[in-house]
């Protein structure tokens, strides 16, 4: 459990001098074995936060720290990180940048990674990889690619910056029973078209939103919700607990053909829950260029 | 090849440049062209362009990748010769998913006619550059773009769900922004030097039931700066607002909101007379630097600026919008100008990009940076690269392309042709290097080309590593537009 970032350093450098693997522990990290022996490494030590500004909104933290902990010192200036602290509270902030599951997208608030304005990483043979804070930038290709979602191989993330957000003026809960899945999907898709972004959603015969912002952008919301739900005969419902399962993002068209739970519903599409994101195909010369050696696995 | 292939001088010529500024300098100074290519091709499909990769890479012809030529950095320029692909016969809409929201188009098509396309089936990207009618889908996606509309639709990197691409050994890549890591992040921005972007699919939007247009005034920048914030983190997405420096504004207000930079001086020197305007012309042109100063400290302390703002979308979300946006802004110490100043600038907001040859022919030239931060460090930033830019160069600046936690400054800057090239190179790097120190980034969305690729040790550090060795995985015989950022 290295404390710093020059212990990590070292940590490194004496794996790839003996031979062994860097394994980053934790529960989404876990889904992928070791390729070689590896020496498991728990980052939840580097959990500073460095840094909140309270004008831009934007907060920097080492990457061990979990959302829970990290939601606590935002809330205490008014702020948050949105609901996926509540989705997620024992994660470490780097795990669920560098792990994401579809499903952690709000309509709202966007994906986690989308939040990330700036991160160190740590590469295997130590150099530090620094992504500059920036709202947005058009300074070439984009490399935190290959750290974002790349699951530790690579490079470890050690601390990152993250935009954060105001609490909300007002939290409505609203929740509507279909008589089919598919007419609570049809539903879902006009809300989505009358520019109803709730916080969290999700749709099985129940449409349940959480929506939350300025009250009269919120009471705009509700209104479309309703008009949309009515029109394919649904009444109001109580909201019942949605489901935390690996989730794939899947367009309309895809989503209207299958079964099962989806949730965070946007223009192009919602994630189907028990159907886990595919990884991308790397071409093996990059994985080789990040980690020649293939000391992160 | 169905297009054609072209070693003609003329075309040779055409394609030697884009509309990087410091050539047009150099044009205009009657410099000779040396980055001549050594022939144009137009392909029509994959399977034209990967056979054109395919024997490039086998020979070690380098091939640099070219849509509209309307990039303002050199990035198309084929500085050490080779092939140029003209992708502009790659215009097709592939496939349009209307109950998805999502549609594939090649990405030689043209800006507006991308959005035509759309418009008739009751669509739009969203994505309206000034370069609207003179620069390709594939353009946007290589230079990382942002239309004016970026606070609502995102910047192009936001709309872009997928890519196909060529390799530089033409092996064909498809991503997916869904699937991690996204390899889609690390081929947008790079500038035809990774791969040669084919297809793109985007995210579209139902078109706007409603369109709110509207002016402000607000006491000075920070103010404004600040009513700016305000709007983005209540979490409301304008699809314009933009926030008028004082001189901007001045020239802004005069011209009754859109045209050129030098409209405004050049229509005050068409009153003078023939003599004295072509005198004033040149005092001002010379002058510029002295002037803008000038200029600045004559509108003293008082100093208003002009702020446009846009809602849109369905009706009762954008009424409801515009609604909570008026009350924010109104409380952060802005006058409510009605809707006139919005309309206006609406109409006429990609003339500014048609102007340049006017400043040209009085003798000066006009260039544009643009870079952003985070709000905390937005004035810092201003002041400093604004201070650079006005020792050498008649300056003003708009903010445009704002963010919950931050916003992007366009600087525009004139000055005379006299000095040419150094004159340009001093301004550039004093900007440039000025904006690094306080916090600002290399580039918003203009991208890197020739003119900035210096500054990228800087911007990157170690990453630089990282992305030479993406460059030879990814294009391993190093032909795909070779002398620029990433050699």
């Amino acid at each position: 459990m290295p404390g710093s970032v020059e212990e990590i350093a070292a940590l490194f450098a004496r794996c790839g001098a003996e031979g062994y693997g860097v394994a980053l522990v934790g529960p989404r990290f876990a889904r992928r074995s070791a390729r070689r022996r590896p020496v498991l490494v728990d980052l939840r030590r580097l959990d500073a936060v460095e840094h909140i500004d309270e004008v831009s909104r934007v907060v920097r933290a080492q990457a061990g720290i979990t959302l829970a902990g990290l939601e606590r010192e935002l809330r205490a200036r008014g702020l948050t990180l949105g609901p996926v602290a509540a989705r997620h509270p024992a994660l470490p902030v780097g795990e669920l940048l560098q792990c994401p599951d579809a499903a952690d997208r709000s309509p709202r608030y966007g994906r986690p990674t989308d939040a990330c304005l700036g991160l160190h990483a740590m590469r295997a043979d130590g150099t530090v990889l620094h992504w500059r804070d920036a709202p947005r930038k058009a300074a070439g290709p984009d490399w935190r690619a290959l750290v974002l979602g790349a699951r530790g191989e690579g490079a470890v993330l050690t601390a990152v910056t993250l935009r954060v957000y105001g609490l909300p003026e007002v939290v409505r809960e609203a929740a509507y029973r279909f008589a089919s899945r598919a007419a609570a999907l049809r539903a879902c898709r006009e809300a989505v078209r009358r520019e109803v972004r709730p916080a969290t959603w999700w749709c099985t015969t129940t449409l349940a939103a959480r929506l939350e912002g300025p009250r009269t952008i919120v009471a705009a919301e509700e209104q479309a919700l309703r008009d949309a739900a009515r029109a394919e005969g649904g009444r109001p419902a109580e909201p019942t607990a949605r489901p935390i399962r690996p989730a794939a993002h899947l367009r309309w068209s895809e989503l209207l053909r299958r079964g099962g739970a989806v949730s965070e519903m946007t223009l192009d599409g919602g994630c189907l829950h028990g159907r886990a994101a595919p990884e991308a195909e790397l071409p093996g010369r990059i994985t080789h260029a990040v980690d020649p050696k293939g000391v992160l696995c | 090849m169905g297009g054609g292939v072209s070693r003609s001088a003329i075309d040779r010529e055409s394609y030697s440049r884009d509309a990087w500024v410091r050539a047009l300098i150099g044009l205009a100074q009657g410099e000779r062209c040396e980055s001549l290519p050594d022939a144009v091709a137009w392909p029509e499909s994959d399977a034209e362009v990967a056979r054109v990769l395919r024997y490039a890479s086998r020979r070690h012809i380098p091939v640099v990748p070219y849509g509209a030529g309307s990039g303002v950095c050199g990035a198309a320029v084929p500085t050490a010769g080779g092939i140029v692909l003209d992708m502009k016969r790659m215009d097709r809409l592939v496939s349009l998913r209307p109950d998805d929201h999502q549609a594939t188009f090649q990405t030689g098509i043209l800006g507006q006619a991308l959005e035509d396309r759309l418009a008739r089936r009751g669509f739009s990207l969203g994505h309206f550059p000034s370069s609207m009618y003179c620069s390709t889908l594939g353009g946007w996606l290589a230079a990382r773009s942002a239309g004016q509309c970026s606070s609502r639709y995102g910047k192009i990197e936001d709309m872009a769900l997928g890519l196909r691409a060529l390799t530089g050994s033409g092996e064909a890549l498809e991503t997916d922004v869904e699937r991690t890591p996204d390899l889609g992040a690390l081929l947008i921005g790079s500038e035809g030097t990774l791969a040669v972007i084919t297809e793109a699919r985007l995210r579209i939007h139902p078109a706007p039931e409603l369109r709110l247009m509207r002016g402000y005034r607000f006491p000075g920048l920070a103010a404004g700066c600040d009513g700016m914030r305000r709007v983005m983190q209540l979490g409301l997405r304008p699809a314009v607002l933009r926030l008028y420096d004082p001189l901007d504004t001045l020239l802004a207000s005069a011209r009754g909101g859109g045209e050129a930079h030098l409209g405004r001086l050049g229509r005050v020197a068409a009153m003078l007379g023939p003599a004295l305007r072509d005198r004033a012309r040149s005092l001002v042109v010379e002058h510029a630097a002295a002037v803008g100063r000038a200029l600045s400290a004559a509108l003293g302390p008082a100093r208003g600026c002009l702020m446009i703002v846009g809602f849109e979308g369905t009706r009762e979300r954008a009424a409801a919008e515009e609604a909570l946006g008026r009350a924010t802004l109104m409380e952060a110490g802005g006058k409510d100008l009605g809707p006139e100043p919005g309309d206006h600038w609406l109409a006429n907001r990609y003339k500014v990009s048609y102007q340049q040859s006017k400043v040209f022919a009085a003798g000066a030239f006009v260039d544009t940076m643009e870079v952003a931060t985070t709000w905390d460090r937005l004035q810092s930033l201003y002041d400093a690269v604004r201070g650079a830019i006005a020792k050498k160069a008649f300056v003003m600046a708009h903010l445009s392309h704002a963010y919950p936690e931050g916003c992007s400054i366009y600087f525009t800057f004139v000055a005379s042709v006299l000095d040419g090239q150094r004159r340009y190179d001093g301004i550039w790097s004093s900007a440039l290097s000025t904006a690094l120190r306080v916090g600002g980034t290399l580039s918003h969305h203009h991208g890197i080309g020739q003119l900035k690729a210096p500054w990228m040790a800087q911007e990157h550090g170690e990453a630089m590593k990282l992305l030479a060795a993406a460059k030879r995985a990814l294009d391993p015989a190093g032909i795909l537009n070779p002398g620029k950022f990433l050699a």
